[in-house]
């Protein structure tokens, strides 16, 4: 068995560290050993979205990232998205225009659009779309989504 | 004073009934806080994880799992019932288990990691002895042939071949839709914990919650009244999770043999694989018009597979919606080694639709009229989902009006195949549908307490769909409160029964019974309040947190609740009944337009119409949102999403979401829902909305490919494949 | 998952050194395809080798003499390189299309073609730009040129203990474009049905092509340089019937399979109508940019 490694990161703002086997995903980690449980499992093979975090400002599909190989890094989950008692716009919109129906894939549609409209603060349609792409869902129609981030992105 | 009369309020009284509100548990989705049965993670919870059969169809010859209990990290190791070779008692000869399809499952193992229950996995030895299998579906004589096929009945009425020979205007076409799968994207599973020894909680991924405890108590030898099943939050169902699985039972019995919880949820390939498909179906279908258009003859013969059960879509459905009086429907099953079949959203609707309202588009070509028109003139011969009788067509006349107008339909249809010039041909198509919707049974404790505290007890779930916030709001209705405030306690065992979430039976199921209790509570308060205020009770209401009489504030709900003494008060409230608050039987229209590049065979939708009736709406956002996923889950099944079984191996080759395909966010077009509410819908009642919005838009977008490329691509879903295929040949 | 040991080396003879101790020593860049790779059991390295900690493999620049990409470099930073937009845009395309943005975060060049599938939708790119790779190993550093590299599904040139360090690219001349296009029966997030790129050069009246090359994924066992697609536009004037004779010539020279992504047939077919429209983007490029 592979030895255990100590990694350290910036969880939500917080400095965390944990022991992992290299053979642990990120996305494990935080569920299973961190118990944050935001981030939700949805194909383990990066072709839903579902478990998108953002890794030093990007965001990726932890279920493709080896927990390993964030020693260092700064993390951002679902979790650390609102501000404390206050939901960020970006979340207040999603409850306002509907954008979310069971949910499973609406932590990983909110980091993935966080990471947009950091990137990009007046996204077209097109871009927005495009951006989410990585993201799936099976239930809210998209519509909704689109909708709610173009209404953030409108508020900021 | 008199009972207070059952019914909802006036119209145009509603604050929060009926308008657009926020989810309540909104905030929960939104910051990651809500807990998915996969999101239980008590102390020492152990990985559980199956191992499969390769094999489409073996006979399993030996286990040996021993090697697995000596693996780091696994604390239970678990064989599925039958699984390992037995022997008749009589005879002294050996039973093997027959696998009846890909993935069925052999062994369970839970481990400390997910990575030491994967260790685990691979140290059991299973010897299979794989025999023939058969997984082909669409080759109706090739399934004859190897004795796969079972007929399951012929219907006749009327006089067939007189009116062929009568008819003006007859076509004969081949139709079909694949296998597809629910797809939850909250896979199948749970967590259970064992407590006191032999009290079995079980978070279940469930649309079931009332119903499963005994699922699992039976297997396992327990008495249901020590299995609590919870289910907070849930992922979709679609029609999967009715449930206690044979999964969730290795859970629990692992649970129970290493005295630690266990977590057991699918992965996304066995999710794609096992736990349900939607049947697949094909026909050879003649259809014929009279010189006026009306249908005056059907004639079909379909096909399809369920799975090892044989079954193919129910004939009772067929022909869709539209019944010309001679007629005569057939069906044979086939018997498939590939996973099993279970209810998936309208059962059988989406299909027979599929196949019957293309053949009639067909038939409007053939004669040369706008399908619009050639479905306004034969409403007459619709029926009902719920009785068979006639349908109710001056509501679809009315709904394709309003379609029409959405979709600029008259202004934008051209004849089948004049899309004029260049590569990229734009179409429109329609087809209409209808849906029962009727309540299921729900019971619930509505608990007043007297700091005008209101809570709800129901063993009901929320799928997603928004159940918990349509509790809020009737009940925030009724007592005149902010919906916010109303506490909704949902998704355990423990609290008063109510049926399963299927068929579209939830929401009549479930707001009833509050609807009910709440007047019974408003009743008892009202009382309290005009004896204390001597006012008159008749002349009292609730609004805006107060009780008025005449319109006039007497006193504060919180004033009022504490009339009811210094214990919170109950009121029991009980569901179906036949008072009004709901009932059944909806219908809908829905347009689409397409783009097809003919030179790759890609197609979008690019505007996507539904007109749906639902009788009285509680929640209108969440309403819009479930016909919004009905709709791109229909996109899914009319452009890309299908099983692809392999005929050589017998597995099911596209088991991931890489291959599995589902449209993503920029694959949808512009999406226009509208509901179709002159008063007479809000007098109705409720009715459920899950299941109608999916059924005709696989027909109507293949209507609306129809009328771009020029001919109709026969099988759903119309890949780049199968439309290039059908063009060129 | 299989259980692995995990190193990852800050220079690059160290990391040399870890590969040569034996095949089970696997490089891990972004880890989009080796980690499901593993998950699923497809592959069971014993070490995997993070290198994307290598400043030689991170290098992104482009002078005079042209183009150099660190085989570690991760897609969004080819998209966003404004020389690479410019000069060389078809590998911008294939950056931009390559799974979604959180595999674009993560995903690699130097990953996608050691992964050598197929369909891999950097490689028409790199070959239409004439790229070389850059292998470092226990023998001393040598350059293969990209449409050598891979030699079967999922095969390539790599020998035991070697690392693909960085791609060489030419600077293009002027009046040239390029482009990369595949077909997937969604808008995003699928595996190439077909893949093509192109890069083409112009006369200064930009109404000749005077140099070619056309590259074909997932028609053939490994991505292909298309040769005689290439030869029937060279010293053809810019316009339909050169592009349709480039798209006929395609397909006579690929040799596609039938699996669940589409037929043989559909594939030749496809071949050729990409062929004309990306040749059609590359000439639109070459007439509408600097370069």
């Amino acid at each position: 068995m592979a030895r255990k490694r100590i990694v350290t990161a910036r969880i939500n703002g917080c400095e965390q560290s944990f022991l992992c086997e290299p053979r642990q995903t990120l996305l494990e980690v935080l569920r299973d050993e961190l118990g944050m449980t935001g981030t939700k499992e949805g194909c383990s093979n990066g072709n839903c979205g579902a478990c998108t975090v953002a890794l030093n400002g990007r965001p990726v599909v932890s279920c493709l990232v080896l927990a390993v190989e964030c020693d260092g890094t700064e993390i951002q989950t679902v979790e650390g998205l609102a501000d404390k008692e206050r939901l960020a716009p970006l979340q207040q919109c999603f409850l306002e225009q509907a954008a979310l129906q069971c949910g499973i894939c609406t932590p990983g549609f909110l980091v993935s659009a966080s990471c947009l409209l950091k990137e990009n603060a007046e996204p077209t349609e097109e871009e927005i779309r495009f951006y989410l792409a990585g993201n799936l869902c099976r239930c809210t129609g998209y519509d909704k989504i689109v909708k709610a981030v173009q209404a953030a992105a409108a508020a900021d | 004073m008199p009972e207070l009369p059952v019914a909802w309020k006036p119209q145009a009284e509603n604050v929060v009934f009926g308008k657009e509100v926020s989810r309540i548990d909104g905030v929960d989705k939104a910051t990651g806080f809500a807990k998915y049965s996969a999101d239980i993670n008590t102390p020492g919870t152990l990985h559980g994880k199956l191992l499969q059969s390769p094999y489409a169809h073996a006979r399993i010859k030996a286990i040996d799992v021993e090697a697995a209990r000596k693996v780091p990290g696994v604390k239970a190791v678990y064989v599925f019932p039958d699984r390992a070779p037995r022997t008749n008692e009589e005879t002294g000869e050996p039973i093997y288990f027959e696998i009846e399809h890909e993935g069925q499952p052999i062994a369970a193992v839970a481990a400390e990691t997910s990575g030491q229950a994967d260790d685990g996995l691979r140290a059991i030895k299973v010897v299979y002895e794989p025999l023939e299998f058969f997984v082909d579906e669409f080759h109706l004589p090739r399934a004859v042939e190897l004795g796969r096929a079972r007929p399951i009945r012929a219907a006749q009425q009327g006089d067939l071949e007189g009116a062929f020979k009568a008819a003006a205007h007859t076509i004969t076409g081949m139709y079909g839709i694949q296998t597809i799968s629910h797809m939850c994207l909250e896979p199948h599973g749970s967590h259970c914990e064992f407590t006191d020894g032999d009290h079995l909680t079980a978070h279940l991924s469930t649309q079931n919650v009332s119903g499963t405890p005994g699922q699992f108590a039976s297997p396992l030898g327990l008495d249901a009244a020590k299995v609590h099943v919870s289910c907070d939050y849930m992922g979709g169902g679609f029609g999967s999770k009715f449930a206690a699985d044979e999964w969730d039972i290795a859970c629990a019995a692992m649970a129970r043999d290493a005295q630690r919880p266990v977590k057991l949820m699918l992965d996304r390939a066995t999710e794609l694989n096992i736990p349900g498909s939607r049947p697949s179906a094909f026909a050879e279908i003649t259809v014929a018009a009279d010189a006026d258009g009306k249908l005056v003859a059907w004639d079909s013969h379909h096909w399809g597979t369920s799975g090892p059960q044989g079954g193919t879509v129910a004939p009772t459905v067929m022909p869709y919606v539209f019944e010309p009086k001679n007629r005569r429907t057939r069906a044979t099953g086939i018997v498939t080694n590939r996973g099993p079949d279970r209810a998936w959203r309208a059962p059988n609707h989406p299909q027979a639709c599929a196949l019957t309202q293309t053949a009639i588009d067909d038939l409007a070509a053939a004669i040369g009229v706008d399908p619009y028109d050639l479905f306004l003139k034969n409403l007459d011969l619709t029926w009902s989902a719920t009785s068979r009788n006639p349908a109710d067509k001056d509501i679809y006349a009315a709904e394709l009006e309003i379609a029409a107008k959405l979709m600029d339909w008259k202004a934008k249809w051209h004849p089948r195949g004049e899309a004029g010039d260049g590569p990229v041909k734009t179409g429109l198509g329609l087809a209409l549908h209808t849906w029962g919707g009727a309540a299921g049974r729900g019971t619930c404790t509505v608990a007043i307490h007297p700091d005008g505290t209101v809570e709800t007890f129901s063993g009901t779930q929320d799928l997603g769909t928004g159940t918990r916030t349509a509790l809020a709001v009737i009940l925030a209705e009724s007592f005149g409160l902010p919906y916010e405030k109303i506490k909704v306690h949902i998704g355990s065992s423990k609290y008063p029964m109510s049926g399963p979430s299927g068929g579209s039976t939830t929401i009549g199921g479930v707001s009833g019974p509050h609807r009910r209790a709440a007047l019974k509570a408003l009743g008892r308060i009202y009382d309290l309040v005009a004896a204390k205020h001597s006012v008159d009770a008749g002349t009292l209401t609730a609004a805006n947190e107060q009780i008025l009489s005449a319109g006039k504030p007497v006193c504060t709900w919180a004033e009022a609740c504490s009339l009811l003494g210094p214990m919170k008060v109950e009121f029991q409230g009980e569901g179906p009944a036949n008072d009004g608050l709901t009932s059944a039987q909806v219908g809908g229209v829905q347009m689409a337009e397409v783009a097809v590049d003919v030179e790759t065979g890609v197609t979008k939708v690019v505007r996507y119409v539904a007109v749906q009736d639902i009788g009285t709406i509680v929640c209108r956002e969440q309403a819009k949102s479930q016909v919004l996923g009905a709709m791109i889950m229909t996109i899914a099944y009319a452009l890309s999403e299908e099983r692809i079984m392999d005929n050589a191996t017998g597995r099911f080759v596209n088991a991931d979401l890489q291959h599995y395909k589902l449209p993503r966010i920029g694959d949808i077009g512009e999406l226009i829902v509208e509901f179709y509410e002159p008063e007479s819908q809000y007098k109705k009642g409720v009715i459920g909305l899950g299941e109608p919005p999916v059924i005709s838009g696989g027909a109507a977008i293949s209507n609306a490919v129809a009328n771009a490329v020029g001919q109709r691509i026969p099988v759903l879903p119309l890949t780049p494949k199968r439309i290039l295929d059908s063009l060129r040949s | 998952m299989r259980d692995f040991e995990y190193e990852s080396p800050t220079t690059l003879p160290e990391a040399l050194a870890i590969l040569a101790t034996g095949p089970g020593c696997r490089p891990l860049a972004g880890g989009t395809d080796l980690i499901d790779h593993v998950r699923v059991g497809r592959l069971a390295p014993d070490v995997l080798v993070d290198v994307k900690k290598l400043p030689e493999l991170n290098i992104l620049e482009a002078g005079p003499k042209g183009l150099r990409i660190g085989a570690a470099t991760p897609c969004f930073r080819i998209v966003a390189h404004e020389a690479i937009q410019r000069d060389y845009a078809a590998l911008a395309d294939s950056a931009h299309i390559i799974g979604g943005i959180q595999i674009q975060n993560r995903a690699t060049f130097g990953g996608n073609v050691c992964t050598s599938g197929p369909a891999a939708d950097s490689i028409p790119s790199l070959i239409a730009l004439s790229a070389a790779c850059v292998i470092a190993g226990p023998q001393g550093t040598r350059r293969v040129p990209i449409e050598q590299f891979c030699t079967g599904p999922g095969k390539n040139v790599l020998q035991p203990g070697e690392l693909l360090v960085e791609f060489e690219l030419p600077a293009p001349g002027p009046h040239s474009g390029s482009h990369y296009r595949r077909f997937i029966p969604r808008n995003e997030m699928d595996i190439a049905v077909v893949g093509v790129g192109a890069a083409v050069t112009l006369d200064a009246g930009g109404q000749t092509i005077t140099a070619a090359r056309i590259a074909l994924g997932a028609v053939a066992p490994t991505p292909l340089l298309a040769e005689q697609a290439a030869q029937a536009v060279i010293g053809q004037p810019v316009g339909e019937s050169t592009f349709q004779a480039a798209g006929r010539a395609a397909r006579e020279i690929i040799s596609p399979i039938t699996d669940m992504r589409g037929t043989a047939e559909f594939r030749t077919h496809v071949t050729g109508v990409l062929v004309e429209r990306v040749l059609q983007a590359a000439v639109s490029r070459a007439r509408g940019g600097r370069s």
